[in-house]
């Protein structure tokens, strides 16, 4: 027993003999730093946001059947409620949890990750029902007007609101990847949290 | 944050300061990620400071949200980057001691026991982690949300795996 507690005992001493304490003035400038890149995330979302019910509120003002603008409209509300959503979840950050217990924390932050994974199955779906209003309309439009693809009307109702949902489906794809990667290690960790302490968990 | 919240943030600054930075080491394996996720973690007690309302003590709290940061840290981490390799006593060199070559050796030490605590399956981790912070088996139990006898347990494990993993060290 105190051959166990001199080793802890060495041990500790070796362990506090290291670590200097950090240079909290770096704190302001990494502040700054962090506002300027969640300003930048917001706006290139919105950008992303208003290109993609431009395009479709661009298409309504075209479009002369009642099924067809309905879709349209019902597509444009989607868009807004999930881009609201995004913007309302961004706010929720997981910091609100961080003084709570491993265990519990790594939960919430498994359930954050599970709820990104569903965000971005959500756009996918909304992608696709903007793709589907859109591209009829596309097709007809370019074929009545005798659209060029350098002018001006082809770029605010073909190219941008096109490479808006190119830029949506490249970006949830890459969080889609990182959140799975995280995902798998949290779920990793939760399962060794909450092993029986008779069982092995991981030595 | 208030002027009291500021004050208070010195204070934690100072008293935890370096055991935040022992923490990150064994969460960030090269010395660039220690610096970062020090400041991460700073920057995390910077903001939830405020919402402490003493529902446990301020140890508790602070090395609570120290280890859900390193959490989240690795777990952002696609792939974890190899443990940091002997390096030969170029640790940070603490300013205690007149001797050198006994400071040298005594971060070269510091350094060994690092890269083991960061093998260590990470129950074990956490535990070991407060245990050589100095924290009882009860505050780490309330801080990673188990029980006493499982905090034991996991420090017995880590015990025999430490002894294992520092032996392999050896020249």
């Amino acid at each position: 027993m105190s051959e166990q507690r001199d080793e802890w005992e060495r041990w500790q001493e070796d362990w506090q003999g290291g670590g200097a304490v950090p240079d909290a003035r770096q704190l302001p400038a990494r502040r700054r730093r962090e506002r300027r890149r969640m300003f930048l995330a917001a706006a290139a979302e919105t950008a992303l946001a208003l290109a993609a019910c431009g395009g479709i509120a661009a298409a309504l003002v075209h479009t002369p059947h009642g099924f067809d603008r309905w879709w349209g409209i019902a597509v444009l509300v989607m868009l807004a409620a999930s881009w609201a959503m995004a913007t309302w979840q961004r706010r929720r950050v997981d910091s609100l949890a961080l003084a709570d217990a491993a265990e519990s924390f790594v939960e919430l932050a498994r359930r954050r990750c599970r709820r990104q994974l569903r965000a971005v199955r959500f756009a996918w779906l909304l992608a696709a029902l903007e793709l589907a209003f859109l591209v009829p309309w596309w097709i007809g439009g370019f074929r009545v007007h005798g659209l060029r693809p350098e002018w001006p009307l082809t770029w605010l109702a073909w190219w941008i609101p096109a490479a808006a949902i190119l830029g949506l489906f490249a970006g949830t794809l890459y969080v889609r990847r990182r959140v799975r990667a995280e995902l798998a290690q949290l779920d990793r960790l939760a399962a060794a949290l909450r092993a029986d302490p008779a069982t092995p968990d991981g030595l | 944050m208030t002027e009291d919240d500021s004050r208070r943030f010195e204070r934690v600054v100072r008293e935890y300061g370096a055991a935040l930075a022992r923490l990150a080491a064994a969460y960030a394996p090269d010395r660039a990620d220690r610096d970062d996720l020090s400041q991460e973690i700073l920057l995390a007690i910077w903001r939830a400071l405020p919402r402490f309302r003493g529902e446990s003590s301020e140890r508790t709290f602070v090395f609570r949200v120290a280890h859900n940061r390193g959490i989240t840290y690795r777990s952002r981490r696609r792939r974890h980057s190899p443990l940091p390799e002997e390096e030969g006593g170029e640790g940070e060199v603490p300013d205690a001691g007149p001797d050198p070559a006994a400071l040298l050796e005594r971060a070269r030490r510091h350094e060994r026991l690092v890269a083991a605590v960061g093998r260590l399956p990470e129950p074990q981790r956490l535990a070991v982690l407060l245990h050589l912070e100095g924290l009882t088996h009860r505050e780490i139990a309330g801080i990673q949300g188990t029980t006493e006898d499982n905090v034991a347990v996991r420090l017995a494990r880590a015990r025999k795996a430490l002894r294992l993993l520092l032996g392999e060290a050896e020249p």
